[in-house]
């Protein structure tokens, strides 16, 4: 067992290694505390202590656990209309989360969908140009 | 009511400190949502505080909680629980006997998902909007519920290192460690409690300097708080005149909880309200947009 308040959500079985998850919160000056420096090293620190507490949680195969922590994730507010948010989860509910399935992934989560999205749109950029010319 | 509500949210209103005034800015919160959706005011701080601020001492002290509608013997339902009040939201009101849900919530199967699956999951986008949750002070399984039934957290924040220890707390013993099992978006942090100029060294200054230099906090610094470098600069040298960032201390936001009313209600001119307007446009579109 961890001390991650949280672990009663996983199914935690294997775990006794001994940096767990709260130690390593802890102890480290994380957090982004509002000083100037301060923050950002924050955010460093937790993704590479957060690493091997990954695999407690899930470990059931290679590929299991997020491509990369939320610490990495930067939020910005997206706007769109109502029915392109719906085709998109559509798409994503439909297609997206079952080929996940397939591969053998569970755990997908919000993150990495959003960041393929920008990754497929920053692709390409053209299409992006026509798609909102061709609405004009 | 609920018309234009294109993305149903629900937040926490959480920090591990009092005094900072959750209470204050998770219920005025809910207040603005109103005037844009359908809203449940969650109150799971087992002070109280806010379900009496409302005037439902009744409901504080019945024999109902939370505990009856999340836990595995429980013989309640949420409609058993919920009450109306007459400021547009609907009340899930705290009890004088919720420390001992949150002891029982210790002990059971997947107990911070609690409030999720009994709560936040059937109600949500189908009988309310937005759902805003008044957490505890103290971290434990009431927060944890909170946090994982929302996602999204608005963090109160004040002048003084006590608070900014309290945040530092939240983020170190609730959402970085969330964070290993779900997706804990920040909102906004908003400063609240302040009165004094900043143009000077106080501790008000330093605090709205610090949150808006840092980049881990400075994207979320409501629009009524932000000052940039720049700004900061043009202040101290005197070419521009200090503006007044951030949630002020007013006397009217602490006296509207004495006559159990929001602001919006008992004080409807008062030049704080557009900050919590604000706080509702943050949530309904699900972050600080410059």
């Amino acid at each position: 067992m961890t001390d991650n308040p949280f672990d009663d959500l996983g199914t935690v079985s294997d775990d006794d290694s001994p940096s767990d998850s709260n130690d390593s919160a802890g102890e480290t000056p994380t957090t982004d505390e509002p000083t100037t420096a301060s923050a950002t090293d924050a955010d460093e620190s937790v993704t590479s202590s957060a690493e091997p507490e990954r695999d407690a949680t899930d470990a059931a195969d290679e590929s299991s656990g997020p491509a990369f922590e939320y610490s990495e994730v930067r939020q910005r507010p997206l706007y769109a209309r109502g029915e392109t948010w719906d085709e998109f989860e559509d798409a994503v509910g439909i297609t997206v989360v079952p080929e996940l399935r397939k591969a053998g992934i569970r755990d997908e989560e919000k993150r990495e969908i959003h960041d393929a999205v920008l990754r497929l749109a920053a692709q390409e950029p053209d299409r992006i140009a026509e798609l909102i010319k061709s609405e004009r | 009511m609920g018309t234009n509500v294109e993305t149903p949210r629900a937040v926490s209103v959480v920090i591990l400190k009092g005094g900072v005034g959750k209470s204050t800015i998770s219920m005025n919160l809910a207040r603005q949502l109103s005037e844009r959706g359908r809203v449940l005011f969650a109150d799971l701080d087992p002070n109280g505080h806010a379900t009496n601020g409302l005037g439902f001492e009744d409901a504080y002290q019945s024999d109902t909680n939370l505990g009856d509608v999340i836990l595995d013997n429980g013989t309640a339902t949420l409609s058993d629980l919920i009450q109306p009040t007459e400021f547009e939201f609907d009340l899930l009101p705290s009890s004088d006997t919720l420390e001992d849900v949150e002891k029982d919530l210790a002990g059971a199967l997947q107990g911070s998902a609690r409030v999720k699956t009994k709560i936040v999951d059937p109600l949500l986008g189908d009988r309310y909007d937005y759902i805003v949750f008044d957490c505890p002070a103290y971290p434990g399984m009431l927060n944890n519920n909170a946090l994982v039934a929302t996602g999204n957290v608005v963090i109160p924040i004040a002048p003084g290192s006590s608070s900014i220890g309290g945040y530092k707390r939240t983020m170190e013993r609730l959402i970085l460690p969330a964070r290993e099992y779900i997706d804990v978006d920040v909102l906004t942090i908003v400063p609240n409690q302040i009165q004094n100029r900043i143009d000077q060294q106080t501790e008000d200054r330093e605090l709205l300097e610090n949150l808006n230099t840092a980049d881990a906090t400075a994207d979320k610094v409501p629009s009524f708080a932000r000052i940039t470098a720049d700004e900061f600069d043009a202040i101290d040298a005197g070419e521009r005149r200090p503006p007044k960032p951030g949630i002020r201390h007013r006397a009217a936001i602490s006296k509207s909880l004495k006559y159990n009313q929001p602001l919006q209600d008992y004080d409807p001119d008062n030049d704080q309200i557009p900050h919590f307007e604000e706080l509702a446009d943050i949530v309904a579109t699900g972050g600080v947009d410059r």
